[in-house]
């Protein structure tokens, strides 16, 4: 029978002297992120389905009366890059529990950054470049 | 690979027996999954916007018929439960003291998620029965 001691208080202090893991800082910016897209995302649901709603959805009505305010374009750019990255985070992070092999956990990965990124510019060059009114 | 791996967590997941946190979590996850794939789609039609409006305005049709517009409430209903259960998580990560009252929260959860998802379907099922030409 082994009993576990406890670290002294020095020994915790010097463990925590090393730089902060890559999945550290993913696992603070879920958190993060999270809290501001409860703001961001329900606020986007609340001006698109409540305030305007989805049968009054036009394409010109997005250019003219979203797209003219900055405000808005700034709004959406931020929902657009925590909320994809936000998701594709927990994506790996699904991947990860159910996919143990290390070459098909880097095909993945490789996957899920190039997709993303192709999506997500997307999303950002026409957030940006969409002519303002 | 000697044991399979979807055999061996649908079985592990049963066997668990981890009650109101287990469920929270698969909801977390499963709520989660729906809301980025919808999410993935949606930002590739909006940018139709500005790639080739067309295809937006197809979009758009898609978005105002009836099937989707249920599948909306459904969006809704997986949006609100995966933010709001987020915080709960979210809460116990930075004060893991609060582990004690995890069931408490996860009714907290519940309630403003009625609450909350009360108020959508009073403004969403009204619209969704106008354009479906029931009212």
């Amino acid at each position: 029978m082994t009993t576990t001691t406890l670290p002294s208080q020095v020994t915790v202090r010097k463990l925590r002297r090393r730089p902060r893991s890559l999945e550290s800082y993913a696992w603070l910016f879920m958190r993060l992120s999270g809290a501001g897209l409860l703001l961001l995302a329900l606020g986007h649901w609340v001006m698109i389905h409540f305030i305007q709603g989805v049968q009054n959805v036009t394409t010109e009505w997005v250019i003219a009366s979203r797209w003219a305010w900055t405000w808005i374009r700034v709004w959406d750019f931020l929902l657009l890059g925590l909320a994809f990255v936000h998701g594709l985070n927990g994506f790996h992070t699904v991947i990860v529990d159910y996919v143990h092999n290390s070459t098909a956990l880097k095909v993945i990965r490789l996957l899920i950054v190039a997709g993303g990124a192709v999506i997500l510019l997307m999303g950002a060059v026409a957030i940006i470049l969409t002519p303002m009114r | 690979m000697s044991t399979n791996n979807l055999r061996v967590t649908l079985e592990q997941s049963v066997k668990y027996r981890g009650r109101t946190g287990q469920w929270a979590w698969i909801f977390h996850r499963l709520s989660g999954l729906g809301v980025l794939l919808f999410l993935t789609v949606h930002i590739a039609d909006t940018s139709m916007v500005y790639f080739y409006p067309p295809l937006y305005e197809e979009a758009l049709k898609l978005y105002k018929s009836v099937p989707f517009g249920i599948g909306e409430l459904a969006l809704a209903a997986a949006l609100l439960y995966h933010g709001l259960n987020g915080i709960r998580v979210a809460l116990v990560d930075f004060e893991p003291n609060l582990t004690r009252y995890q069931r408490q929260m996860w009714i907290a959860v519940w309630a403003l998620f009625a609450l909350g998802y009360a108020v959508t379907l009073s403004i969403m099922v009204p619209e969704l029965l106008h354009a479906a030409g029931w009212m």
